[in-house]
């Protein structure tokens, strides 16, 4: 920040300064030309580097594309080529085969019945095709085998020593029917032989480190085994990282987990008016006010030892975003103090009266049941609720310990209510959500802040180390009550995941 | 009319119209400045040009901590700075003592026209001339002009003392001139 000087100056500088302090000059009008220009330039600049990013960034995505593009190419080729050049050499082996057996058949058979034989294989042969595949390569080889047997009937119909009798024809066109069946399904089990055979010497010899690689060698071949060089290997390697990474990511995206909590639950009770005592004097003419204050009939409740468990499926949402949510059980105990109790002489049981079930006095006290002023006694207050948390989390972490910082909101459905004494002579009373007089809500919404201190124990467990805090979002009682409840809980826990591959 | 909140909110989207009206309504008096800073009128276009291009792209900056004619005006004084510093050589000229003042007394500048107060400083030496600029027309201290031009207190003083030695000689001819002109119109 400039100081001035002006303790030092003189008239002379003041001269000086008031000259010049309206001063104005006239640029020429070719200074904002070139400022025009070098904003232009500049922003062209600008737009230059936006479009180089823009080129820059489409051509990697070609190259990408087309990387992807020749490896599925390459895959895919080289799968049908394998199985292509399989099915000729199963189909060449088999119509070998069967030319063999015909062959020899042929032989045995004698020329004279060649002819009939090699019909009737071609007819069964025929009849086999509809459910037999390969009977198309016998059915190619077996029309070579007619045209050559043709001719060489041909030729020797032309030699008179050669008789052909119906009858016996008749016989061997029979048995030459059946030796032809025997060959085609021999035929069929010698090329299902030689193709669970070709399978076996087939086999890929495939590296581990590669998966991506299709380094293929068929050992019954004789074509050169293919050569790769050191950066061929490096690139599908650095690849095959690439995928292994990404599965590893997309098989880490679920998990579930199971906690349990210990909590410090305190109702927070608020008496909007307090009228019940005036209704128990009215009625109870041996009782004096004070007698019955307030902080007899349970209002100061303390925290007691309190816990919930329950499971939770999470999932890892894009960047370090998680959610989860899951069900859990809740159970909320608090100590208060009492001096009242009820009893019921219909039934003989007497229940300790605190501020949550006083309308028991009010209802019950006309019924000639007893209302009974004691010493005063310990009164435990245990609610129960099934909890349905849903929540969102952001993890902070490097490796094996993580971070997660958690909030989201509780959706706790009241169980019930069990308010007891260590008095053995005193029962306990419970307060349900079907009971018509119950006065606390069956659905209540509470807000969730956690952070939790993650462990991985390997790849698939982790353990996590849990502190939340827990407040109402509306009242545990009902609208109306004379008694309102905004309770908050502590807790620490403890989680125990784990990680679906 | 438009308004400064809403010239600058133009700037700062590079609307060239608003860019331009800006450099319309200051052009001139900071162009002023620069003239003073120089010796010649090209080095005044060459330093407007270049501060109001940094004007243009750091108006996003501007915090309103002062008027927007005084960021400017910060702005060019500082480019005129960068500009002459190249060219600039600073040395103590003489002991600030041993300078011999004329009586401030006889200096009468109401008959100098602008034109020539600023021919006066144009043809100060370089050093002297922004010491001057600095010191009497801005309104800085000399230890603040030492930490801006990263010379010493004392050396600022002495060039300052000999500008003003230089200039009051200026006045003084001058004065005697336009005496002699009267006297010969009479």
């Amino acid at each position: 920040m400039k100081s001035s000087n002006k303790n030092f100056r003189t008239d002379f500088e003041n001269a000086w300064s008031k000259a010049f302090e309206n001063a104005e000059s006239a640029p020429p009008d070719s200074v904002w030309g070139k400022i025009d220009g070098e904003l232009s330039k500049a922003e062209s600049a600008k737009y230059k580097g936006y479009y180089l990013a823009y080129r820059g960034i489409t051509a990697a995505s070609v190259a990408l594309l087309l990387m992807l593009s020749g490896i599925f190419t390459y895959n895919y080729f080289n799968t049908t080529k394998e199985n292509t050049s399989q099915n000729l050499t199963l189909e060449n082996e088999g119509a070998s085969i069967t030319n063999n057996q015909l062959q020899s058949n042929t032989d045995k058979a004698g020329l004279g019945t060649q002819s009939n034989n090699i019909t009737n294989t071609l007819e069964i042969a025929e009849t086999k095709k509809a459910d037999n595949k390969e009977s198309q390569s016998i059915e190619k080889s077996l029309e070579a085998d007619k045209k050559e047997l043709i001719t060489r009937e041909q030729i020797k119909s032309t030699q008179p020593q050669v008789q052909v009798i119906s009858e016996n024809t008749i016989q061997e066109e029979k048995s030459a029917a059946i030796i032809s069946e025997s060959i085609v399904k021999e035929t069929s089990a010698t090329q299902s032989l030689i193709a669970s055979s070709k399978q076996k010497i087939n086999k890929k010899i495939t590296f581990d480190i590669l998966p991506r690689l299709p380094l293929v060698v068929e050992s019954n071949t004789s074509k050169p085994i293919p050569t790769f060089s050191k950066e061929d290997i490096e690139s599908y390697a650095a690849h095959a990282m690439v995928i292994k990474k990404t599965a590893k990511d997309r098989s880490k995206k679920f998990y579930a987990n199971v906690n349990v909590v210990t909590d410090f639950f305190n109702p927070n009770f608020q008496i909007a008016e307090p009228t019940v005592n005036t209704v128990v004097i009215d009625q109870i003419n041996t009782m004096t006010e004070s007698n019955v204050s307030q902080t007899l009939l349970g209002q100061q409740n303390s925290p007691s030892t309190s816990f919930s468990y329950g499971i939770n499926m999470g999932v890892k949402l894009s960047g370090k975003w998680i959610l989860e949510g899951g069900v859990s059980y809740a159970n909320y105990n608090t100590q208060s103090q009492s001096n009242f109790t009820l009893a019921d002489l219909n039934n003989g049981t007497t229940v300790p009266v605190t501020l949550l079930n006083r309308t028991l006095i009010t209802s019950n006290a006309l019924d000639a049941n007893l209302i009974g002023l004691n010493d005063i006694y310990a009164v435990n207050n245990s609610f129960e609720f099934a909890s349905i948390p849903v929540r969102a989390g952001y993890v902070i972490g490097i490796k094996k310990i993580n971070l997660i910082l958690k909030a989201g909101v509780n959706t706790d459905l009241f169980i019930r209510n069990e308010i007891s004494s260590k008095d053995e002579a005193i029962d306990a009373y419970v307060n349900r959500p079907s009971d018509g007089e119950s006065p606390f809500r069956k659905v209540h919404l509470n807000g969730l802040v956690a952070n939790e201190v993650n462990y991985a124990l390997n790849q698939n467990y982790s353990f996590s180390v849990e502190a939340n805090y827990r407040f109402a979002l509306n009242s545990l009682t009902r609208p109306g009550e004379e008694i309102s409840s905004m309770p908050d809980a502590y807790g620490i826990g403890m989680v125990f995941r784990y990680h679906f591959n | 009319m438009i308004n400064e909140k809403e010239l600058i909110k133009g700037c700062s989207k590079h609307n060239r119209k608003a860019q331009q009206l800006l450099y319309d309504t200051y052009c001139k008096k900071m162009f002023a400045v620069c003239i003073r800073y120089c010796r010649k009128a090209e080095d005044a276009e060459d330093i407007l040009q270049e501060a109001f291009v940094k004007v243009f792209n750091n108006i996003s900056s501007f915090r309103k901590e002062s008027s927007l004619y005084f960021w400017i005006k910060k702005i060019v004084i500082n480019t005129a700075l960068n500009y002459q510093r190249s060219k600039l050589y600073l040395y103590p000229m003489v002991d600030v003592n041993e300078l011999h003042y004329l009586a401030e007394k006889d200096m009468i500048m109401t008959n100098i026209q602008h034109k020539d107060l600023i021919k006066m400083l144009q043809n100060l030496p370089d050093g002297c001339r922004i010491i001057f600029n600095l010191y009497a027309i801005e309104g800085f201290q000399h230890k603040e002009i030492a930490e801006m031009l990263e010379i010493s207190i004392g050396t600022s003083k002495s060039q300052y003392s000999r500008a003003k030695f230089l200039l009051k000689e200026k006045i003084i001819s001058s004065e005697k001139m336009l005496y002699e002109k009267f006297q010969q119109k009479l």
